[in-house]
C-alpha cells in the first residue's frame, strides 16, 4: 500500500508542480522581471556577471524546478499519507488528502511566509548571511511542521473532551507554539529600499504559487485515492481492516 | 505488518533520498552538487542555482 500511495504521490506532485509552474508564469514572472531589470540597473557600471541562462531560459527553468519540486514533495506526500492511513480519524481517502495537504500548506508555507517573507531577486541579498538566513527558514519549516504534528497528538490525547474543549485548547498549543518559535528564532531580514508595491505583489505571487500547488496536491490525490476505493468496492471499512486506530 | 517492513528497505529510503536530493538541488545548491562533474566551474557558473533561479524565488527559499 504504501508503494501504491508513493506512486500516487508523486503523480499528484508532478501535476501540481506543473499547474504552480503556470500559475507562477503567469502572475510571479512579470514582477521577478521587474526585480531583475531593477537590479540589473543597480549594478550598471559596476562588474556585469556573464549570465549563464536567460531570462527566456530561466522562465523554462521555472517549469523545470516546479515539476521536480512537486514531485519530490508528492514522494513525501505519499509516504506521509501511507504513514496516517489508519491513524486518523478522517472517513475518507479525500477528507484525509485534503486535511494533510492543509496541514503541509499551513507548517512549511504559511507560518515560514509570515516569520521569514519571501524576497524577489536583488531584494535582502547579502551572500555573508545567506547561510544564516537559509538554517533559520529551515528550522522554522521543520518546527513548524513538528508543531502541528504534536497538536494532532495532542487532539488525539484529547478525544474524551467535548468539541469546543478540544478545538480550544488544540487552537491555543497552536498559536503558542507559533509564537514562541517567532520569538527565538532571528528576524527577518530588512527588504531595504526596494519598492514596496513590487515585494507586495512578489511575496502574494509567491504565496499563491505555493498554495496552487498544495491544494492541486490534495485535490489529485485525494480524488485518486476515492476512485480506487470505489474500484475495489471496500469503501469506508478500510479503517477496521487495517488495524484501526493506534 | 512483516511483510511490508521486509519489502519497506528497498524504496522507502531511496525514495525519502531522492526526494531530499532534488529539494536540495531546486531550492538550495549553488554549485556544490555539479561540481564533481565540472570542478570550479560548477560554483562560478551556478547552473542549478541559474536554472532553477525563478522557481527558487517563488517557492520562498531565502534570497541568495
Amino acid at each position: 500500500m504504501t508503494l501504491v500511495y508513493l506512486r500516487r504521490g508523486i503523480l499528484a506532485g508532478l501535476l501540481a508542480g506543473l499547474l504552480a509552474g503556470l500559475f507562477g508564469f503567469a502572475f510571479g514572472e512579470p514582477v521577478l522581471d521587474e526585480a531583475v531589470a531593477l537590479e540589473e540597473g543597480s549594478h550598471a557600471g559596476g562588474e556585469h556577471t556573464e549570465e549563464v541562462f536567460g531570462r527566456g531560459q530561466q522562465k523554462a527553468g521555472l517549469f523545470l524546478a516546479m515539476g521536480l519540486y512537486g514531485a519530490a514533495v508528492g514522494c513525501v506526500f505519499g509516504l506521509l499519507s501511507a504513514y496516517f492511513r489508519g491513524r486518523v480519524s478522517a472517513r475518507s481517502e479525500w477528507v484525509r488528502s485534503m486535511g494533510l495537504a492543509a496541514a503541509i500548506f499551513a507548517g512549511a508555507v504559511l507560518s515560514p511566509f509570515l516569520k521569514y517573507p519571501p524576497n524577489p531577486p536583488g531584494v535582502g541579498t547579502d551572500p555573508e548571511t545567506l547561510a544564516a538566513r537559509t538554517a533559520a527558514y529551515l528550522a522554522m519549516v521543520a518546527l513548524s511542521l513538528l508543531a502541528l504534528f504534536f497538536a494532532w497528538r495532542l487532539a488525539r490525547q484529547l478525544e474524551g473532551f467535548a468539541a469546543y474543549a478540544r478545538h480550544l485548547l488544540v487552537g491555543a498549543f497552536v498559536l503558542v507554539a507559533w509564537a514562541l518559535l517567532s520569538a527565538v528564532l532571528p528576524d527577518a531580514g530588512s527588504a531595504g529600499d526596494a519598492p514596496a508595491g513590487l515585494v507586495w505583489s512578489f511575496r502574494l505571487s509567491s504565496l499563491g504559487t505555493q498554495a496552487v500547488l498544495w491544494v492541486v496536491i490534495g485535490c489529485v490525490f485525494g480524488v485518486l485515492g476515492e476512485r480506487a476505493e470505489a474500484r475495489e468496492g471496500r469503501g469506508v471499512s478500510n479503517l477496521a481492516a487495517e488495524g484501526g486506530s493506534r | 505488518m512483516n511483510s511490508t517492513l521486509g519489502r519497506a528497505p528497498l524504496y522507502l529510503p531511496l525514495a525519502v533520498a531522492l526526494a531530499l536530493l532534488a529539494l536540495f538541488a531546486v531550492l538550495f545548491d549553488n554549485g556544490a552538487l555539479l561540481a564533481p562533474f565540472f570542478g570550479d566551474a560548477s560554483y562560478a557558473a551556478n547552473y542549478l542555482h541559474e536554472l532553477f533561479h525563478d522557481g527558487r524565488h517563488l517557492l520562498a527559499a531565502p534570497c541568495h
